[in-house]
């Protein structure tokens, strides 16, 4: 969890910029013959008749 | 006791406005008139607050939600006039599961299934509903008898004069995850925060709230979110353990939550010897499912909401739908099972060996052509199956939110490049600027109940009721289980002899049985 103390613009301001770079690192981690194949596979929640889903999602 | 139901006579039409009483007492806005009419709605004062009144015109009105909701809220709105129309209509969450008959006397509608079926006075076997229910699809509406039927999301029921029309909503303006709008992956967070800060200031702060959790990824993000606007530390946070080295791992996450997040962590442990799927039924306890896929999990988060209305909880927040937000789907036929590729899906499927021929011909034939509703506006996997488990909580008075059952959200996820949420990587990454626990977000195991499941199935503890409905099964007589294969199929799977994922066919198979024997007055089995 992300420390309380300290203003609380700067601690939004940290988080924002920690997603972003964890955005761009997805990015830079799938090349693109990747992400065109996930793009192109359907696959539903539950990919079979019984995926043991957990209870709660 | 059913959260609602209804019989609503055609006889005398103008009898509502005649001799219509309305009482509020023992819990209950009831409904009388001098014919045959009644309503019974459960009243709650906590989020979806219920109503019923009379307006000044004479109509009755009830229902849960806003009286004059917007399109985004949750509601359900019966309205019956003086004339005796009736007007049934829904929101896009479809929460309350809603199974309505009509004779040509009455219309029938509960959230009970059991209700319905028990008020019909004849039924008719349905048998795409029977072969759905032996080989369920997430699009799957149907019921095993041709009369009950669901009131899906957005559908508005309208009955007259013993004659029903049900009018279906507009399809969403997208139909598959290429075609939803371009998100940017950069917007995720903003989006996720200004949904979970409306769930937080309309229905957080203003109930007593508990929060559901696994110790996985999407039931721990609210919690993990409201945690430092919660100004005290009563929202406890409730959980089913599994038996075994899932528990142990799962008891890690669960902790590291508890603790993150200063929440009261409130455990159940999962009993294999007790509450074992389809319990109820062998302990000749309850007599009616609805759809046997639906069991699974009902006998310990049955134990788990007793454990949560004993500390007066009246809304939880659960983590239901933070994997289908997510999902690829690149056709409609895909989502709603019908067309060419839910056929060709059938012919490739692989059936478990005590289906017989005439059951996969059978499946194959019953494909639709076109589909049965348009495609709702929140995945299909959440709102195509009544979700029969959420009578176990509202029941008990508990409402369930789920997190990320939001049109809006849906959309913008579907409209993030798939590989964002591929393994759900910006939910991952949400975590992470976060910092929440990484034990959480990046698991080394993820627990699901698989193992307590086959345990449950191979334990022996189903041999009296198997083999009691194999003695007097319609199955058999309507050619679509080979039942002396399917007995094999049990005992080799108990020794160890065959692949022990089978035993979910042998369970959808007991569901089916103990439905359409119970239906057909047949049903001979006894604890």
């Amino acid at each position: 969890m992300v420390s309380l103390e300290g203003p609380i613009e700067q601690l939004a301001e940290v988080v924002e910029q920690k997603f972003a770079e964890e955005v761009t690192q997805i990015d830079a981690a799938v090349s693109a013959e990747v992400a065109e194949e996930v793009a192109h596979t359907d696959r539903e929640k539950s990919s079979g008749f019984f995926d043991f889903r957990n209870m709660f999602g | 006791m059913a959260f609602l139901k209804a019989r609503i006579s055609q006889h005398q039409p103008d009898d509502i406005s005649s001799g219509f009483i309305l009482r509020d007492e023992g819990g209950y806005y009831t409904l009388e008139s001098k014919g045959s009419t009644s309503l019974q709605l459960s009243k709650r004062a906590a989020y979806p607050v219920t109503y019923a009144h009379q307006t000044q015109g004479g109509a009755f009105v009830c229902g849960y939600g806003q009286y004059d909701p917007s399109p985004n809220d949750e509601f359900l709105q019966i309205i019956i006039n003086p004339q005796g129309h009736v007007r049934i209509q829904r929101d896009a969450f479809a929460t309350l599961p809603l199974f309505y008959a009509c004779t040509p006397d009455e219309l029938i509608i509960s959230n009970d299934y059991g209700y319905v079926f028990s008020a019909l006075p004849s039924k008719t076997l349905n048998l795409r509903g029977v072969l759905s229910s032996l080989l369920p699809n997430t699009a799957d509406r149907d019921s095993l008898w041709s009369e009950i039927s669901v009131l899906g999301e957005r559908q508005v029921l309208e009955w007259f004069e013993g004659k029903m029309v049900v009018h279906q909503p507009k399809a969403r303006g997208w139909s598959s995850s290429p075609q939803a709008e371009e998100s940017d992956p950069a917007d995720f967070k903003r989006i996720l925060d200004g949904h979970f800060s409306s769930i937080l200031e309309n229905v957080v702060t203003r109930n007593s709230l508990g929060f559901e959790a696994s110790g996985g990824l999407d039931s721990a993000t609210l919690p993990l979110y409201c945690a430092p606007f919660l100004k005290y530390s009563d929202v406890p946070i409730f959980s089913i353990v599994y038996p075994g080295d899932f528990g142990t791992s799962q008891l890690e996450k669960l902790e590291s939550l508890a603790s993150t997040t200063g929440l009261e962590l409130h455990t159940v442990f999962a009993d294999p010897a007790t509450m074992y799927p389809l319990a109820r039924m062998i302990q000749g306890r309850a007599p009616y499912v609805h759809t046997s896929t639906e069991e699974i999990y009902t006998e310990p988060i049955a134990r788990m909401v007793q454990e949560m209305a004993a500390r007066h909880i009246s809304v939880v927040g659960t983590g239901l739908g933070g994997d289908d937000i997510f999902e690829n789907r690149l056709s409609s036929e895909q989502q709603l099972a019908y067309g060419h590729v839910e056929r060709r899906r059938r012919r490739m499927l692989h059936y478990p060996e005590f289906y017989t021929a005439a059951f996969r011909a059978a499946y194959i034939e019953s494909t639709l052509e076109v589909p049965s509703y348009p495609l709702p506006l929140l995945p299909v996997s959440l709102s195509g199956q009544p979700n029969t488990h959420n009578n176990i909580y509202i029941e008990r008075g508990i409402w369930p939110v789920s997190a990320y059952a939001d049109p809006e959200l849906y959309r913008f996820c579907q409209g993030l490049p798939a590989h964002f949420r591929a393994n759900k990587n910006i939910l991952r990454a949400y975590h992470s600027a976060y910092g929440f626990p990484e034990a959480i977000y990046n698991p080394r195991q993820n627990e699901h109940f698989g193992p307590f499941f086959i345990e449950s199935l191979s334990s022996g503890r189903y041999d009296d009721i198997i083999y009691s409905l194999a003695s007097n099964a319609l199955t058999a007589e309507l050619g679509y289980v080979d039942l002396d294969m399917m007995l094999v199929t049990y005992e080799q799977c108990k020794a160890n002899l065959a692949d022990k994922m089978q035993l979910y066919y042998v369970f959808l198979w007991i569901g089916t049985e103990i439905n359409l024997q119970i239906g057909t007055g047949r049903f001979k089995y006894s604890a």
